[in-house]
């Protein structure tokens, strides 16, 4: 999918230390700090291979990481049994979307991300 | 990244679940400057309604300035509104003394529309409270 | 200007000037004691001057200005010259300090280990810190902590403490009346009376402690205790500090260390007798 190519800035740019499963990080450039979750500082280290757009992120992160868009739901699709729904015991998961392809859920996610990375002075386009 | 991090989250030694969150999440918050909200604790201060570059303009429900003498525009008030006042009008609606119950909207609403610069725009930043 | 007082407070100078004597006679009788600034050289200056030259003796209107100002700041009247100096002071730190990563915190210690109590105004820190200050712990500050950025550790910053309303019963049942400074009376946060820290606090401005737990205490629940998340505590501390963005790097590089190093609590408190009693609990597991 053709679409803005992201960069982020070198590792000398960005001083990050981790707090119990956050990370706390001070960019040089502007001065300011920012504290990240997951999956924002994954993305910042995808990006230091160079420039990218959400799809080839989205190839970077799935070579290290399983990828997913959201939580997983726990047991079954489709969430609560109820006694009006009973949901069969054998239904399978509903097809998910390629990573590689960046489709639906995950293109919609990570476009969020990068936005969010966007605003922070974090990453910018190329 | 720099080398200051000594826990390497990102070549883990088996593949590791990546969430990438819903859209509406948040996975960055940026630290904002605080001395507003300190400086508040240690000064008292007040917001003149309007400022003094309005020059009499009366102020419309919304809070912008109008002519003077706009019907349903509230006048400028006599004294500035302490800090105090401020926070009650802004919170709760409670009209501070001498001040008319129609007016205190306008008057809220152009408080809430003060940019830096402008008078009391340094008091009104310092009351808000922490996020 | 026509009156002036220099002060040192642990290692800061100010000098005040006014257009009025009796706020700095009351700001001399209150900090009785204290050291005046080595060699006369002082870090600020606070000046208390009429709002308009009129003001100084028709309805004495007391403006507070300095090094550092704020804009909007409402003039005191002259019954609240004192107040108006100890703001200017207060002030001059929050907006001039650059040598010190500032919390705006109360810190009290024993055995070299600081306890640190942050959270917004009104919860009752400074009432915390004065009580515990009379209790055996030693008084470093109740408004302002300095954290060292090199060495990590606190340096005292032991101003008079700034009892309000409730708080100044509380104190004047423990503490003898030559320590307090007056009654004022009307002030936009309702009655304030100023207390001295003790001997002993004057006498050791100049010794520092290592910071051992950073306590964030709130009045008026039922008595419980929570530990605090690191990241929480780091967003709390950069809210809780006037300069940590001026001082960039720096603020980063001292907070981050210090969160790191030190546990940090939240604490509801009912009453402060329970709230000293939770606090003396926490000294000696730091202690075992």
């Amino acid at each position: 999918m053709a679409g803005p190519a992201y960069i982020a800035d070198s590792p000398g740019a960005v001083t990050k230390v981790a707090l119990d499963g956050l990370a706390v990080l001070f960019h040089e450039p502007s001065g300011m700090t920012h504290i990240v979750a997951s999956p924002a500082p994954e993305i910042l280290e995808a990006l230091q291979e160079g420039p990218a757009d959400l799809a080839e992120i989205l190839r970077r992160l799935s070579e290290v990481f399983d990828v997913e868009p959201l939580p997983s739901m726990g047991r079954g699709w489709g969430g609560v049994d109820s006694a009006t729904r009973s949901v069969p015991a054998a239904m399978p998961p509903p097809p998910q979307p390629s990573p590689i392809k960046g489709e639906g859920a995950f293109a919609e996610a990570l476009a969020a991300r990068l936005a969010e990375l966007e605003a922070a002075g974090l990453v910018r386009r190329a | 990244m720099s080398g200051t991090d000594d826990s390497n989250a990102f070549v883990p030694s088996r593949r590791t679940v990546l969430v990438l969150g819903a859209a509406a999440a948040s996975t960055v918050v940026t630290v904002r400057p605080a001395l507003a909200q300190t400086a508040g604790s240690v000064l008292n201060c007040e917001i003149p309604v309007p400022g003094p570059q309005a020059g009499g303009s009366y102020i419309a429900p919304d809070g912008s300035l109008v002519a003077p003498g706009t019907p349903g525009a509230a006048p400028p008030l006599a004294r500035p509104l302490r800090g105090e006042e401020v926070k009650n009008l802004l919170r709760s609606g409670s009209t501070p003394a001498g001040v008319d119950s129609a007016s205190a909207q306008a008057y809220a609403n152009y408080i809430r529309r003060l940019q830096a610069g402008m008078s009391g725009f340094t008091c009104y930043a310092s009351l808000q409270m922490p996020r | 200007m026509r009156h002036e007082l220099a002060l040192r407070i642990g290692p800061v100078a100010f000098r005040i000037g006014s257009a009025w004597r009796s706020p700095l006679d009351a700001l001399a009788r209150l900090y009785a004691g204290y050291p005046a600034p080595e060699d006369g050289l002082c870090d600020f200056t606070v000046r208390l001057e009429p709002e308009r030259p009129w003001r100084r003796f028709i309805r004495p209107s007391v403006a507070i200005r300095g090094d550092y100002i704020l804009p909007d700041a409402a003039p005191l009247s002259l019954a609240h010259g004192l107040l108006a100096a100890e703001m200017g002071m207060n002030l001059q730190m929050a907006l001039g300090q650059r040598t010190w990563l500032l919390l705006h915190a109360a810190t009290v210690e024993k055995d070299g280990r600081a306890i640190v109590m942050t959270g917004e105004s009104g919860a009752g820190k400074s009432t915390l810190a004065a009580l515990l200050g009379e209790r055996g712990w030693r008084l470093m500050g109740d408004e302002f902590a300095l954290l060292d950025i090199g060495s990590g550790a606190l340096l005292p910053f032991p101003r008079a403490i700034s009892l309000k309303n409730g708080a100044i019963g509380v104190m004047e049942a423990e503490v003898e009346a030559g320590r307090f400074g007056p009654r004022l009376a009307g002030t936009p946060k309702g009655d304030i009376r100023h207390l001295r820290p003790n001997a002993e606090a004057i006498a050791r401005m100049d010794e520092g402690a290592k910071p051992a737990l950073i306590l964030f205490p709130r009045f008026g629940e039922a008595a419980a205790v929570r530990g605090v998340g690191q990241a929480e505590v780091f967003m709390r501390l950069t809210q809780a500090s006037t300069n940590y963005v001026a001082l960039g790097r720096r603020g980063f590089d001292a907070l981050t260390d210090l969160v790191r190093n030190v546990p940090a609590l939240a604490i509801d408190y009912p009453d402060t007798e329970t709230a000293v009693g939770l606090i003396a609990d926490f000294r000696r597991e730091l202690a075992a």
